[in-house]
């Protein structure tokens, strides 16, 4: 069941991320790339990763692809008026390197036996309260440092957006 | 004290022209000239102080230049040296240079650029001092270039006339190609005696170290300075600037063939004579042979081409050529104290002929074609008086100057059994009489046929003609007292001692060159001249060749326009074709192709930056899976 | 389901990331790629922690999304200014360093 699940969820990922990298069309692609992460919080609940499918959900798939389609909608390009892609070129090495990457990538899982490690309901689960406890107890510094990260973002990005830079 | 007088005369000229040159205010003042007058003037009186104090007054003092501390003559010095030679030679350039100097103070009268006029006159005067006074070959090589370049300034002197522009540059062209043997020559002799100092080669060629192939590269240095010598000379095959440097003002041609440039290359030959003479009885030397040949073809094809001449200027020219074809056959003959007599006199009278082709010049206002002339006898008495004198000096008459040194040379010629050059110098005596004495009928008898007004010219130029006609007559004598002209003293033994006049060689040449006057007589002193124009037309081939002075321009126009261009033609193929588009144009296109290969790596595009990025993570990545692997 | 089928599945993911930066001149399609890329790490990060048996992996991802969320406004906040600069979005027209 698992496994059925995992399958739907992997066509799920790798599908609509390609169909997100090959639309034309910046809407499609945004929506197509929110499916993909849609997919990912499937996954996450596979592995018992509750808390982080719903942020992945919330912020991912909502916020941020939110603010994509907004500033997609707010520039209101048309088609035309870009050259969409590189040249064929760019696609065929592209394609290489990919797949080298990836032969290097299963070639190392296979070698270092990680298909033979199941992972059924085997690791913890990452309830809100049990992602809650690490997070505040040996990560509290890195946390307080993420919030002040994305204060200096959003400062960062009120003071790009403003009319007059000067 | 002497070698500070030496000094003070080598350097009184270069500062006349110098103060001439950076100072405008006294350029174009009338105190200009005076400047450069008074310090050849200082050079006539040192000159005077120097002879008359025989041996007390001989000195060398040198300044090294530059030391390379390396072992004798391994430095660059200048120096002075005054010895009996350059005494005598001091004497010519000092006294008739004055002479030509006041001359010119008359005739360039009025020239609106006298004062640079008489800058470079100083400035040559100077370049012909330093040649005079060198101590060594180094020195004498710097000055003779110096010499070149004065004498291109002064050639060219009418900037606004681009025939004395062009005869400039040809007497400087020709001369740097002479320089260049003079130069190896120097280098050779440096090379065998590790030495550029005068002394120092006499004695190490003297102590005969010098043998078998030594003495044959010596023989070939010797030709290779002489050759440097035929430049300035102008001997045969470099005789080709001397006519057209008569496109110089009068004064310049005076100096120049009297007393400075053209005596250069014999002086030079006579300071370093020891290369010349043979050593030790054995007869290896074929460079005399060639002087002495040299100097026999000079002299009479020069005298045959002033057969012909129209330019009073240009017979005199020639005349100058045909004499230093007696002073090379001298030296041939290795009778190096009479080439050096035969250059005083000759430098006395030959400055007076010019000084007198000047006057009549300036007083037929810059007239020089003597067919164009005639009667002058009347209009200019003291011209027509010191000119005769002059004449009779150059064409050997008993008692003037001329008879002395000229009969010394052939009795040298005779001593030496050279029959043949002994015959071809007393027919040139002949030729010599025939074209001076037509000259002499063309300018001064008959009408008058030109359309100016002849006129004497004033006294600052009539005086040194008067100075210069008197020496013409009595110097001739000094050739035969020692304490007159110690020159020949001072060579001693190493110079043929001929000083005695034979009677019948004197007798032989004399009456040729009474038969010249009789010749010219017979054609130009009608009033008509239809003698000379039947004369021209009996023999038109002659002609031709004496009027195109034998083709040597000629020659050398398609020397230079067919061998030399076809030369370059190749060169430049090969510049363009090999140089330019080989070792060139490969480098450069292969860097291009480099530079526009590599050009893309910073082309902005960010999707190749990422591009190489990945490509560099995935080699990474396979690297280590590979060495892991291991 | 394995550790081997997650970390494939990741490389799958990231390697069309990669493909959509590399072949994409709309700069938000580049950053949106990237955002592929980062999600591939998260579903490594989370797989390796299922394996490893402790949550820091899982902590880690959150502090991922979070970075990730800045860079987002950030990286929008530039393309909107640089929209204003230069009207357009095409990678390849930024090029003002190469000159």
């Amino acid at each position: 069941m698992t496994t059925l699940f995992f399958w739907i969820f992997a066509v799920v990922v790798a599908g609509s991320a390609l169909l997100a990298i090959t639309r034309r069309n910046g809407v499609a692609a945004a929506l197509w790339a929110a499916s993909s992460f849609v997919g990912i919080a499937g996954v996450f609940v596979l592995l018992g990763a509750y808390f982080l499918a719903v942020v992945e959900v919330l912020v991912y798939a909502g916020a941020i692809m939110v603010l994509f389609l907004f500033v997609i909608m707010l520039l209101n390009l048309r088609e035309a008026d870009l050259k969409v892609v590189q040249g064929p070129r760019m696609h065929v090495g592209g394609a290489i390197l990919g797949a080298l990457f990836l032969a290097g990538l299963v070639w190392t899982c296979r070698r270092s036996g990680l298909f033979d490690v199941p992972l059924d309901a085997k690791g913890p689960v990452g309830e809100t309260g049990a992602v809650a406890a690490p997070l505040f107890r040996d990560y509290v510094l890195p946390f307080e440092i993420v919030s002040f990260l994305l204060l200096a973002a959003m400062v960062g990005a009120v003071l790009l957006t403003k009319r007059r830079l000067s | 004290m002497t070698g500070f007088l030496a000094w003070l005369t080598l350097i009184a000229p270069l500062g006349a022209a110098v103060v001439l040159t950076i100072l405008p205010g006294l350029r174009r003042s009338s105190l200009g000239p005076l400047v450069a007058v008074g310090s050849v003037l200082l050079c006539a009186a040192t000159s005077l102080i120097f002879w008359m104090g025989g041996k007390s007054t001989d000195v060398e003092s040198t300044w090294t230049w530059m030391d390379f501390a390396t072992g004798a003559g391994r430095g660059i010095e200048l120096g002075v040296l005054v010895d009996p030679l350059s005494k005598m030679m001091l004497l010519v350039v000092g006294w008739v240079g004055s002479a030509i100097f006041l001359f010119a103070l008359g005739y360039m009268k009025g020239d609106p650029s006298i004062g640079r006029f008489f800058a470079k006159f100083a400035l040559f005067v100077f370049s012909m001092l330093g040649i005079v006074l060198s101590t060594n070959f180094l020195m004498i090589f710097v000055f003779w270039e110096l010499v070149g370049a004065s004498s291109y300034l002064l050639i060219g002197y009418y900037v606004d006339k681009p025939s004395a522009v062009e005869a400039g540059k040809k007497a400087f062209l020709t001369n740097r190609v002479a320089d260049f043997g003079f130069l190896l020559g120097i280098l050779m002799i440096w090379n065998l005696t590790g030495s550029f100092h005068f002394g120092e080669i006499e004695a190490a060629v003297r102590a005969g170290k010098l043998s078998g192939a030594d003495a044959g590269q010596l023989a070939l240095a010797s030709f290779l300075i002489f050759v440097g010598a035929m430049g300035k000379s102008a001997q045969i095959p470099f005789h080709v600037w001397l006519p057209d440097a008569m496109e110089g003002p009068t004064p310049v041609s005076a100096l120049m063939h009297a007393a400075t440039m053209v005596a250069a290359g014999v002086y030079m030959v006579i300071r370093v004579f020891f290369c010349f003479e043979p050593l030790g009885g054995a007869d290896w030397g074929w460079a005399p042979g060639f002087v002495a040949w040299t100097g026999g073809f000079t002299a009479i094809l020069a005298a045959t081409i002033a057969l012909v001449q129209r330019d009073i200027k240009k017979v005199l020219a020639y005349s100058t050529l045909s004499q230093l074809g007696y002073m090379v056959m001298a030296l041939g003959a290795g009778a190096y104290s009479i080439a050096m007599f035969h250059l005083t006199t000759h430098a006395f009278f030959k400055g007076l002929l010019f000084l007198c082709a000047g006057s009549v010049i300036h007083g037929c206002h810059h007239e020089q074609d003597m067919f164009a002339m005639g009667g002058l006898r009347k209009k200019m008495p003291v011209t027509f008086w010191t000119f005769t004198a002059g004449m009779l000096a150059l064409t050997g008459i008993c008692p003037f100057a001329g008879f002395w040194s000229k009969d010394l040379i052939l009795d040298a010629l005779h001593a030496k059994h050279l029959a043949g050059l002994q015959l071809a110098a007393t027919a040139t005596a002949g030729l010599t009489a025939l074209y001076m004495s037509r000259a002499w009928f063309l300018t001064f008898f008959g009408e008058y046929r030109g359309h100016a007004h002849p006129h004497e010219s004033p006294k600052v130029m009539t005086l040194p003609l008067v100075f210069l006609a008197a020496m013409s007559v009595v110097i001739g004598v000094a050739g035969y007292f020692d304490w007159l002209f110690p020159v020949q003293g001072y060579l001693g033994k190493w110079t043929m001692q001929v000083l005695h006049v034979n009677a019948s060689i004197a007798i032989v040449s004399t009456g040729v060159v009474l038969l010249g006057y009789g010749i010219a007589w017979a054609i130009y002193t009608r009033p008509t001249l239809d003698r000379a124009e039947a004369v021209r037309a009996r023999f038109p081939a002659v002609y031709d060749l004496l009027w195109n002075k034998y083709y040597f321009d000629d020659f050398y126009l398609w020397l230079v326009r067919s061998v030399q261009q076809g030369i370059a033609r190749v060169c430049r193929a090969f510049e363009e074709n090999v140089i330019v588009k080989g070792l060139v144009g490969v480098p450069v296109g292969f860097t291009t192709w480099v530079a526009d290969r590599s050009r893309r790596l910073q082309a902005g595009r960010l999707n190749f930056y990422a591009y190489v990025f990945v490509g560099g993570v995935t080699v990474l990545l396979l690297f280590l899976l590979a060495v892991g692997a291991r | 389901m394995t550790v081997g089928h997650l970390v494939t599945l990741a490389g799958v993911l990231f390697t069309l990331g990669m493909l959509g930066v590399l072949s994409r001149r709309n700069i938000l399609i580049i950053l949106l790629s990237v955002e592929l890329m980062l999600n591939a790490a998260a579903l490594a990060f989370v797989a390796f922690a299922s394996y490893r048996g402790n949550l820091d992996g899982q902590v880690m991802v959150f502090f991922a999304i979070a970075v990730a969320a800045a860079e987002v406004a950030v990286g929008l906040a530039l393309v909107i200014a640089l929209f204003r600069i230069r009207v357009t979005v095409d990678a390849d027209q930024v090029n003002l360093l190469k000159q």
